[in-house]
């Protein structure tokens, strides 16, 4: 069925490219970045993790694409009912690093299962909605899919990984708006939690109300609020983020010369604060030019959930479109500090395996939602 | 299965994008004010104002002697300073320190209330100075470690080695010539602060390790150096001179063996000492060398050709040159030969070679055998001959100079002419620095040192020496004599130029000789300037060379060979019994000295147990009759202090298996107290103790 021409005729290039781009890109960064903290001995334990994942990633990109994507809306209840079979997994069996519960060891990887479920909720979500769209005029008919993506995001919240479960509801908006929920509605609903757990988080601070937060996750959420309260602890990251893509300037040190990163006063260089090397040893330049590969995800992404056959393939673009957009704008926002710091990773970019292999996933599931696009053009 | 896309869908797919394009330019639009605007300030907060270096000071490499004896450590010391703001009760702090340290109580509060975040109160105290400190527990005044330069063989070569100061800087000796690659390269610790100098904690910091020093290895053998240093004390306890220096070189190589200075200095206490003692004589200084040089005009006559050995002198005991008698230190040889006027250093015969050779063919010997240049040697301060510029030279000075007066010369500089007289023919480079070795001993340079070009031909270096062998076995040097050395020479006795005035009364005794004649391995000078009472070289000189020679012959293994006349000789006394020696008594004494001791009676010895320097038993027994040639064996004792000294090593934050490798690897052993990582230990860290010796070390857990 897929023939040779069919695959040249009706491949979305111009994704792919980008995408092998950004990977390209991340595995130069990572090299850069951690080549001064080596493991075992090895300064280049971390790249060739990272180009290790890179083939993994594109392998999976590739297997994905080639499956019908609407053969996962059909098999919707066992994905859905699966990763959350894993979620609650991890807590009662997994591995807790950095004062949390999220990983499986196998072997000598650790495999987080809630990079996974990020693209799970996507696909049984879409299934959901794909039956409702148009149908989601009231109040009440938002109930099904706020908990359909509630329970596997409340399991997330208790690894604790609040920058995870964020993710989930800006998928959930995302594909709420184009299934047909009322932005009335949407804005009310995201702008009154907002404004909950703001107060929510005043009354705990005024009155000692009790938070379901670590004393960490405050401390970001406070420094966010007030850079300048507490430079030495929680604003720290923060300050050294800012030092570091500040100083690069507009064409960067260069790569191995960033003062910041090599002499490690970036904390987590090589995962969530990666962007900031990228803007110490690149700067304003490859910050932009990194940037603009993301663009393209998005634009070409929107296009395919533009394009695509069924309204379940346009969900699926949509979330995926969401999950991307979401990831690049809290990630490099809170390195440039217009956005609280909440753990989440820069796709391609960050090292970690498990992350890796789910955007390749998504983008696999974006070229095959165009592969098996109308004929019309948008 | 599902509903196809409508018209709604799409027009909300594109407020999506243009949610989501909209956003990304505010990332950009933000990312451009931090790297356009705030670009420069950011860039200078990343690079100054955060971080502090405070330097780690490098290890100063080893100096070796040619066989790998350390002439020059460096151990660990503590140095204390005071941060005058975190100082409480300044007056009580100062009275405290000032008598734990021997210091001016006023000082030490002057230091201490200095407007300054940080000053040394005082560097490299004792290892005592530093625990009674640290025991009185004084808020503001803290430790950091240094290194300090110990020579633990004291004034032995004193002026090649030189000295390093209170900074780890080489400033005499091959401690300044080598400096920079003894030195190392300083380490710093980067360490971050916040806006009003407070040291962040947790903060990454950043570490730049320091490169310790290269070892050095030098020519010099402790053996020959220690036999050069006997020979310089007893030169001086019959002579009292003002200066005297021996050389010993290779002279195919310019490798000097040892060099030794009087008067002479401790390098561990240099400030003790006069400047005036750190002056190497050797190299820094001129004398006339006198009849020493003669080697030089006759070598150079017969190399020109306008000598030859059959050639007569006439000697009546004086010569008019211009005018002007100048007198021969005898009342006439009568005619002598080329070979006699060397032998019996006829001045007037010299005088004549010189007209021969003529002032441009005696300036171009000057030149050629580096007399008008300082040699090159790798020790700093070479001082370069004084002659009358050849435009300027006069008759009289021809003749004058001919025998050694008038011009002076530095004695490395003369034993570098005699060394190409006697090589056959080939101006070396004297040099000390032999190699360079890392940490681990490992070759890192081996140095080349040039050997110039070829000054005199074989032929003449070959009868040169013959003639000099001559002057030792009947002539001037007869006092140096020993059958079976073949050793040849030549005796100086040179007045002085006190003031522009020749002095008669105040002279400079001087020998170099060499040896054996036919192929020559060891090149000796000896410079006594101004001695007392005699002062002929031929007395105050020419001894020392000869014990020295004899000496060296038997710890290089250089075989002595008899002539017929000497083999004879041999016969006839051997008729009388002088086969057998009496045993002297080595008992108390060092090591090496015994050795040497033993083999100048016709001995041989062996160590027979003990790892120590000192003797405590010998067999045979002292002032026992032995043929000569037995094996005396010594037994030294099991560790003196002169013997297996270690320095502690720093174990302070290692676990207890890393510091007891640590400790193991230098001969100490571990006695624990606690747990964790090591927090303080007795004796500390450079202290100097016998191997085997117990070091107490606290651990405490690590703190969060």
């Amino acid at each position: 069925m897929m023939s040779y021409r069919r695959l040249i005729k009706d491949m979305d290039f111009t994704l792919l490219a980008a995408v092998l781009l950004l990977i390209g890109f991340g595995v130069v960064v990572q090299a850069s970045a951690t080549t001064n903290m080596p493991v075992g001995g090895d300064p280049w334990y971390y790249t060739k993790r990272q180009a290790l994942y890179a083939g993994v990633g594109l392998v999976t990109m590739f297997a994905v694409m080639a499956v019908d994507y609407r053969t996962f809306a059909r098999w919707y209840k066992v994905i859905y009912v699966g990763n959350v079979g894993l979620l609650g997994l991890v807590i009662l069996a997994g591995h807790a690093a950095m004062g949390a519960q999220r990983w499986f060891r196998i072997g000598p990887f650790s495999v987080q299962p809630s990079e996974f479920a990020k693209v799970a909720i996507i696909l049984t979500l879409a299934a959901l909605l794909s039956r409702r769209v148009d149908r989601l005029e009231r109040w009440t008919d938002l109930v099904v899919p706020f908990v359909h993506t509630g329970l596997p995001m409340v399991i997330i919240l208790t690894q604790p990984d609040l920058g995870t479960s964020l993710v989930f509801t800006a998928i959930l908006l995302g594909m709420l708006f184009i299934a047909g929920a009322r932005w009335t509605h949407l804005v009310t609903i995201y702008g009154g939690g907002l404004a909950a757990a703001v107060t929510w988080v005043i009354l705990h601070l005024q009155y000692g109300v009790w938070i379901p937060l670590k004393t960490y996750q405050l401390n970001r959420l406070i420094v966010f609020a007030r850079p300048n309260v507490d430079p030495l602890g929680a604003g720290y990251h923060i300050k050294q983020a800012l030092v570091a893509i500040g100083s690069g300037r507009i064409l960067g040190k260069g790569l191995f010369t960033g003062t910041q990163s090599r002499l490690r006063f970036l904390p987590m260089q090589h995962t969530d604060f990666v962007f900031a090397v990228v803007g110490e040893e690149l700067g304003f330049v490859g910050a932009i030019v990194l940037l603009g590969l993301f663009l393209v995800i998005i634009w070409r992404g929107v296009r395919i959930a533009a394009e695509a056959k069924d309204a379940y393939g346009t969900l699926v673009a949509t979330g995926i479109v969401s999950l991307f957009a979401f990831h690049v704008l809290v990630n490099v926002g809170m390195t440039i500090g217009v956005m609280p710091i909440t753990g989440i990773p820069l796709p391609f970019i960050s090292n970690g395996g498990s992350a890796m292999v789910t955007y390749c996933a998504a983008v696999g599931l974006l070229l095959g939602i165009h592969f098996r696009r109308r004929a019309i053009s948008f | 299965m599902a509903t196809q896309p409508g018209i709604g869908l799409r027009r909300r797919i594109l407020v999506l994008l243009v949610f989501f394009v909209s956003f990304t330019l505010v990332l950009t639009g933000r990312l451009a004010f931090l790297q356009f605007v705030r670009g420069a300030e950011l860039r200078a907060r990343a690079e100054d104002v955060r971080t502090r270096e405070v330097a780690i000071e490098a290890r100063r490499g080893v100096i070796y002697d040619r066989m790998g004896r350390e002439l020059a450590v460096s151990v660990n010391v503590d140095s204390i300073f005071a941060v005058p703001a975190e100082v409480r009760d300044a007056p009580e702090t100062a009275r405290k320190l000032a008598e734990v340290l021997g210091l001016d109580q006023n000082w030490v509060l002057g230091r201490l209330t200095q407007k300054e975040s940080f000053v040394w109160v005082r560097r490299k105290v004792s290892d005592e100075q530093s625990q009674a400190v640290k025991a009185l527990g004084l808020p503001g005044i803290g430790f950091t470690q240094e290194s300090m330069r110990v020579y633990p063989k004291k004034t032995l070569a004193a002026h090649v080695l030189g000295f390093a100061g209170i900074d780890s800087q080489g400033l005499a000796g091959v401690e300044y010539s080598y400096d920079a690659r003894l030195r190392g390269l300083q380490g710093y610790i980067l360490i971050e602060y916040d806006a009003i100098g407070h040291q962040i904690p947790y903060a990454m910091h950043g570490y730049i390790p320091p490169a310790d020093g290269q070892s050095l290895v030098l020519t010099i053998d402790e053996v020959i150096q220690s036999l050069v240093e006997r020979e310089l004390d007893q030169i001086v306890a019959q002579h009292s001179p003002k200066n005297a220096t021996i050389i010993v070189m290779d002279p195919k190589t310019g490798e000097i063996l040892a060099l030794g200075v009087r008067p002479t200095f401790d390098p561990n206490r240099f400030a003790d000492y006069p400047q005036s003692y750190w002056r190497n004589f050797a190299i820094s200084d001129t004398y006339h060398p006198g009849s020493t040089f003669k080697p030089v005009t006759a070598a150079a006559a017969v190399e020109e050709g306008v000598v030859s050995w059959g050639d007569h002198f006439d000697c009546r005991g004086a010569l008019v040159v211009d005018g002007r008698a100048i007198h021969c230190h005898s009342a006439g040889h009568g005619s002598l030969d080329l070979t006699e006027v060397i032998q019996y250093s006829c001045n007037v015969g010299f005088m004549q070679i010189g007209f021969r050779l003529g002032v441009e063919g005696f300036y171009r010997y000057w030149r050629a055998f580096g007399l008008d240049r300082p040699t090159g040697i790798d020790l700093p301060g070479e001082a370069v001959s004084l002659f009358i510029p050849e435009d300027q030279c006069k008759r009289v000075d021809l003749a004058v100079m001919s025998f050694g007066q008038t011009l002076s010369v530095t004695p490395i500089e003369l034993i570098r002419a005699m060394a190409a007289i006697c090589n056959g023919g080939y101006l070396v480079t004297p040099h000390v620095a032999k190699e360079f070795r890392d940490k681990e001993g490992r070759v890192i340079e081996v140095l080349e040192w040039p050997v110039g070009p070829q000054v005199l031909s074989a032929e003449t270096s070959r009868e040169m020496n013959r003639a000099m062998q001559a002057v030792v076995e009947a002539g001037t040097g007869k006092v140096a004599y020993m059958p079976g050395y073949r050793l040849a020479g030549k005796t100086g006795t040179s007045q002085k130029t006190i003031g522009g005035v020749v002095s008669s009364s105040v002279f400079v005794g001087s020998f170099c000789g060499f040896g054996p004649a036919d192929d020559p391995q060891v090149i000796v000078l000896v410079v006594v300037d101004e001695p007392k009472g005699t002062y002929y070289g031929a007395q105050v000189a020419a001894p020392a060379f000869g014990r020295l020679m004899r000496d060296i012959y038997r710890y290089l293994e250089i075989p002595l060979v008899y002539d017929e006349k000497e083999q004879k000789a041999i016969k006839e006394r051997d008729g009388t019994a002088q086969s057998e020696v009496t045993v002297p008594s080595v008992v108390g004494r060092a090591v090496g000295e015994a050795l040497a001791l033993l083999h100048a009676g016709g001995l041989r010895a062996e160590v027979a147990s003990g790892a120590g320097g000192i003797v405590i038993r010998q067999t045979p027994g002292p002032e026992a009759r032995v043929p000569l040639g037995t094996l005396v064996l010594i037994e030294a004792d099991p560790g003196g202090p002169s013997g297996n000294l270690v320095s502690v090593p720093n174990v302070r934050g290692r676990t207890i298996t890393q510091a007891a490798l640590l400790l193991e690897s230098v001969g100490l052993h571990l006695e624990v107290e606690g747990s964790g990582l090591a927090v303080a230990q007795s004796p500390s860290a450079g202290t100097a103790v016998q191997a085997g010796t117990t070091v107490r070390v606290t651990f405490e857990p690590p703190k969060p």
